[in-house]
């Protein structure tokens, strides 16, 4: 094991105080309740902290088109009106709204993953926690699924200056579009996505087909789940998957989170979905802990929030209870495809990969020690809440599959 | 939005899916009608004719769209004039393709996130097991049915607009890196000034030094249980979050502390509002319920000029909305939602009200009533003012939202106004503990005694001067109205408020408790005996 890693957290408190519209499911305050929670814990002791820096414009143009970064900047929602058409090109107004202080809002995330992957880049740390970024619908032209900005993607840019290849997971329950779409012709990146799939569920991309175009196809990978998997199976999964996926991609020295941090990669965790906010800062402080080596009580401590967590106050409470429709051999459909794709990765590599992987640990698979939220460089789970009409009629699953 | 397919539809698109691999990986694409594909990216990325077997067998009269590998097919741009028509002409023409040597599987691509727009139609011509596509494809008369039973896949959309651009890769950039925390780090690129360290980000708390710390002993320690005689009251629970607060103030001092952000967190916040701005804030949202069409946020900016809108969302969130949570959470329902803005009472006697009304819409609300807010409700019974806010707020939502993503979590939750004042102000939210009377007179104490206190002193003392006659009922009542005259008096107006608003004869408590309920006997039905409560589905 290694020697204590070097964490860097980013928090700006300005990010709580948007507010997206009556009803509207994002809630940044939500990560004033997770500061808040990780301070309460006192986890700061034993990491640093860091005020990001506000993106600049030309920052953000990095991935987005100069005009659509502009048309951010200089809406309000006063001037709403006049804009109509501009609004339709960019998908703004609807999920994704127009509200005060929009354009700061996005400069402080997407500041938060840029200056975290710098540090990372100049080895000022080891891990590097963003839990304000992770908007990663957000389209080089236009705004998608509550995702102004795609932090993501600058953040990897940014990466890929000091990197050649960069490793992107994400766990979040929708798809990780805009990330894979901005990707989609390279090798340099390599997308993994385990999201629900399916019955239309947003954002409609991420089936498991989608694997890439020229020099890119292969690395993108999509896990589509339906309802209901369970914490085991989606884990034994994911740890299947990644293991290949690092085995095979190999990105760089780095460590990911507890069982993607032992791969030993530098790390650089945000958040993304999650619109139970309380949820969302229990999921989030737990994560903290979990990169600090450090696991915490189940007792609240006493902070300014702690009314949200009634009624027990704690940080775990027992899940509901849903059907899971993945059955055993649709995962194993979905993990021979993935598997499949993979080995094509090494019939013809176009990335430089050595033969003997130095210092490479693929771990031993501890399924007591199932924890499936951590990541490197995406997304906690969403905690969306479950709907109980939503069910499929019939076992549909796929027995026959032909691994040619 | 969410779909039940039937088991057929299901089974044909796996069938889709497990024969992917057997399809030729090239290019099988074949022109589609300019019409329906008029951007640039389209043609661009339009691959070389079929070589397989699909396009042959086809008639001539299709133009089909297909490939194996789904990223050759665009998304059709969203201002795009293509039209029905088009996919309706090919659908035919698909089930004599479907006869042909080289069954196709006919996917078509709504864009079911746009309703405008138009739909673009891809077939994929795959190698079908012969059993399942006649029988299925068969079945569809329509391209409607088809793609209700069918939701077809969305693409990736490709081009100049929509990949990134990728910085060049310089191999001598890369070296071995060790451990961050090991010794001094190996800079690739020598940090330079302090704007250029500034864009890494600006340190607040710096490392810890880590050997000081054992094991995780000193830190991640869990709440404890106090010894409080009236534990797990507000006032107690507020008294253990100042000693935290204590805590972490001595531990970073005060300029750290303010910029951790701690001193814009949690109910403090309010100490930087007046009485009079707290009151108006909690007027401004009781007056605008979002369940009536209204948005209060736009007449907060309005009536609080002063304020910034950040400054009106800390308040919202750091004070008002964990009011509300103190009370919900010592309310006996199980309908605890705090993500549900427009909660403004106790929820127990709207869960009997909302059974038995639940078919009354709230829609037909008139949306574009007059701004005197609850005025024309009040010339209503009672009766029918909670039926107003009983029904679930979603769907009275203004105009909109119907979030393709935010419906998740929006449409389960029961989210439903109540008629209650009991988060009307500051001192009143505490009033709402009507079953224990001491902490309610402790905190009503403290609110006289405490610099917090944001309250008139004429109203506290006459909150007092209630709790102490222990005319429970009356006291709301009563309260309400001295706040409601301070309000008039005070030539408060924040739109045409009419003063049946505040008319103190709706709000007398001498109406028939069997029904229409003034908001005082609410309080009581609540935290008192629940026999009221079953009078009223009665």
């Amino acid at each position: 094991m290694r020697s204590k890693d070097r964490i860097a957290y980013f928090y700006d408190g300005d990010v709580g105080s948007v507010y997206f519209g009556p009803n509207h499911p994002m809630k940044p305050h939500r990560l004033c309740m997770t500061h808040h929670l990780v301070l309460s814990y006192e986890l700061h002791k034993k990491m640093e902290i860091y005020r990001p820096h506000k993106a600049y414009p030309v920052e953000l143009a990095q991935f987005h088109s100069a005009d659509y970064v502009e048309f951010l900047h200089r809406i309000t929602p006063d001037t709403l009106p006049m804009f109509s058409k501009e609004l339709a090109k960019y998908n703004l107004g609807e999920d994704c709204p127009v509200f005060d202080n929009l354009f700061e809002f996005c400069q402080i995330y997407a500041g938060g993953t840029i200056d975290a992957a710098r540090r990372l880049n100049n080895q000022l740390c080891d891990i590097a926690i963003n839990w304000a970024g992770g908007l990663h619908h957000a389209k080089k032209c236009e705004a998608s699924g509550f995702c102004y900005i795609n932090d993501l993607v600058l953040g990897i840019l940014e990466l890929l200056k000091h990197h050649a290849r960069v490793l992107y997971i994400d766990i979040d329950v929708h798809h990780g579009d805009g990330v894979e779409e901005a990707f989609y012709f390279t090798d340099r990146v390599m997308t993994v996505s385990f999201h629900k799939y399916g019955d239309m569920f947003f954002p409609g991309t991420g089936d498991a087909k989608e694997i890439g175009e020229k020099e890119g196809k292969y690395y993108a990978i999509n896990v589509p789940f339906k309802d209901g998997i369970d914490d085991p199976s989606f884990t034994r999964l994911f740890k299947t998957i990644i293991s290949k996926v690092v085995e095979t991609y190999q990105p760089g020295h780095a460590e990911c989170v507890k069982f993607v941090k032992r791969f030993n990669l530098p790390l650089l965790v945000t958040g993304g979905g999650g619109y139970t906010k309380e949820n969302v800062a229990r999921c989030w402080a737990v994560e903290t802990g979990v990169l600090l080596d450090t696991e915490l009580p189940n007792e609240i401590p006493d902070n300014d929030y702690i009314k949200y967590f009634a009624p027990d106050y704690s940080l775990k409470i027992p899940s509901g209870h849903i059907e899971n429709l993945n059955s055993k051999s649709y995962l194993s459909t979905i993990k021979m495809q993935v598997l499949e794709n993979l080995r094509c990765i090494q019939h013809a590599p176009s990335v430089q990969l050595q033969e003997v992987p130095p210092d490479f640990y693929i771990p031993d698979f501890d399924e007591d020690e199932q924890n499936p939220d951590e990541r490197i460089d995406q997304h906690t789970q969403d905690k969306h809440i479950q709907r109980d009409d939503e069910y499929y009629e019939g076992d549909n699953d796929n027995d026959h599959m032909d691994i040619s | 939005m969410v779909q039940k397919r039937p088991f057929d539809a299901e089974e044909m698109l796996e069938v889709s899916f497990k024969h992917q691999k057997h399809a030729e990986p090239s290019d099988q694409l074949v022109s589609f009608s300019e019409s329906v594909f008029p951007d640039d990216d389209f043609h661009s990325h339009m691959p070389q004719t079929s070589e397989g077997g699909c396009g042959r067998g086809s008639n001539e009269g299709i133009e089909k769209l297909a490939g194996e590998s789904i990223g050759k097919v665009p998304r059709v741009a969203e201002d795009s004039e293509a039209s029905f028509p088009v996919a309706w002409a090919t659908s035919s023409t698909a089930e004599q393709v479907v006869k042909s040597e080289s069954p196709v599987h006919l996917a078509l691509f709504p864009e079911y996130f746009h309703s405008e727009s138009s739909v673009h139609v891809a077939l994929f011509p795959e190698y079908f097991s012969p059993e399942k596509p006649f029988r299925t494809l068969a079945r569809y008369e329509d391209v409607y049915s088809l793609l209700i039973e069918n939701p077809p896949r969305k693409l990736v959309s490709m081009g100049p607009d929509h990949q990134a651009d990728i910085p060049a890769w310089d191999s001598s950039v890369a070296i071995e890196r060790p451990n961050a925390s090991e010794g001094v780090p190996n800079l690739v690129f020598p940090i330079g000034d302090e704007d250029e360290k500034r864009l890494m980000g600006t340190c607040i708390i710096p490392m810890p030094q880590m050997e000081l710390f054992s094991d995780n002993d000193e830190v991640g320690k869990g709440r404890t249980d106090c010894w409080c005689e009236d534990r797990g009251s507000i006032r107690c629970v507020r008294q253990h979050i100042a000693e935290e607060r204590e805590k972490l103030l001595k531990e970073f001092g005060h300029q750290k502390f303010d910029e951790l952000g701690l001193n814009d967190m949690g109910e403090r916040v309010a100490e930087k509002w007046s009485a009079e701005e707290e009151r108006l804030f909690h007027e401004v949202v009781f007056n605008n319920p979002v369940s009536l069409g209204k948005n209060f946020w736009h007449y907060l900016s309005i009536a609080l000029p002063s304020r910034s809108k950040k400054e009106i969302v800390s308040y919202y969130f750091n004070v008002f909305m964990l009011r509300k949570r103190a009370e919900q959470n010592r309310n006996d329902a199980l309908s605890i939602d705090s993500d549900n803005d427009e909660w403004q009472g106790s929820d127990a006697i709207d869960i009997a009200t909302r059974e038995e009304d639940e078919d009354d819409s709230v829609v037909d609300s008139p949306v574009g009533q007059n701004d005197t807010g609850f005025s024309s409700f009040h010339e209503n019974d009672q009766l029918d003012y909670d039926d107003e806010f009983a029904a679930d707020e979603t769907c009275a939502v203004n105009g909109t939202v119907d979030f393709t993503k935010g419906n998740i979590d929006g449409d389960d939750d029961s989210k439903y106004d109540s008629v209650g004042r009991s988060t009307f102000t500051n001192g009143f939210c505490h009033l709402t503990e009507a079953h224990d009377q001491t902490i309610r007179k402790d905190v009503c104490d403290e609110n006289v005694k405490d610099e917090t206190c944001t309250f008139s002193d004429t109203v506290v003392s006459s909150q007092e001067a209630k709790a102490k006659s222990g005319a429970e009922g009356d006291q709301w009542c009563g309260n309400y109205n001295e706040v409601a005259s301070n309000c008039y008096s005070n030539g408060h107006v924040l739109e045409p408020c009419d003063a049946k608003v505040w008319d103190p004869a709706f709000l007398s408590c001498s109406k028939s408790k069997i029904d229409f309920l003034p908001t005082c006997n609410m309080i009581e039905e609540i935290f008192g005996d629940g026999r009221r409560q079953d009078m009223r589905k009665g």
